[in-house]
């Protein structure tokens, strides 16, 4: 089982409907061999060139783990699907967890950070 | 009077990054010209490890069309 992240680019000019039995499809194949950490859909965005001339997409991100097959089926199932502009899956690797879980981390320790500024600022209140 | 070099240190060295995300293109369109084109690390100051990080995570990010491979001003 390793981790990875597919990213995807879904024809924007299609019904709401279809994006979502497009994306529920490729969750489901996930699941035949994996688990699902989080699908993000980032919804429409505007591409920085355009993809079959179109200029706009809908993106989607799944984060999941997954056995070896998994990748392989999806990529060729993609590679049919004409409702798909663009996909990109990768192995997480070691550094970009660690790197999430730093982000994480770092986050936590600016959102402490404020709130000891803001404790401070009402320290400060109560004794003016 | 001979003027000592200041130290350049790469900018991801400090914040200590151990990767760099090909999502987040904000942060990667400050290490490309307006054109697009990568900026090479001796006008930055990245160090040599971020740069190799920095340019796959660009090339991958122009894969997914969050940046241009080419940004022509008369598009």
């Amino acid at each position: 089982m390793n981790r990875y992240e597919t990213m995807l680019i879904i024809d924007p000019t299609l019904d709401q409907e279809k994006i979502d039995s497009v994306i529920s499809r490729y969750t489901e194949m996930i699941k035949t061999d994996g688990e699902i950490i989080a699908v993000d859909q980032w919804g429409k965005k505007r591409l920085a060139y355009p993809i079959k001339k179109k200029p706009t997409g809908y993106y989607v991100l799944y984060k999941y783990t997954a056995g070896n097959k998994v990748p392989q089926n999806l990529v060729n199932d993609m590679n049919i699907n004409s409702s798909v502009l663009r996909y990109m899956t990768l192995v997480v690797d070691k550094n970009a967890m660690k790197q999430e879980q730093l982000d994480i981390a770092g986050a936590g320790r600016i959102k402490k950070e404020e709130e000891d500024k803001e404790a401070a600022a009402k320290e400060t209140g109560n004794l003016s | 009077m001979i003027k000592e070099k200041k130290k350049r240190i790469c900018r991801f060295c400090e914040e200590n990054v151990v990767y760099i995300d090909y999502k987040n293109d904000k942060q990667l369109t400050k290490f490309t010209t307006e054109q697009g084109k990568i900026i090479p690390r001796r006008t930055s100051g990245v160090c040599a490890k971020h740069q190799r990080m920095l340019t796959n995570a660009i090339k991958r990010a122009r894969i997914l069309a969050l940046m241009p491979f080419v940004d022509n001003t008369a598009r």
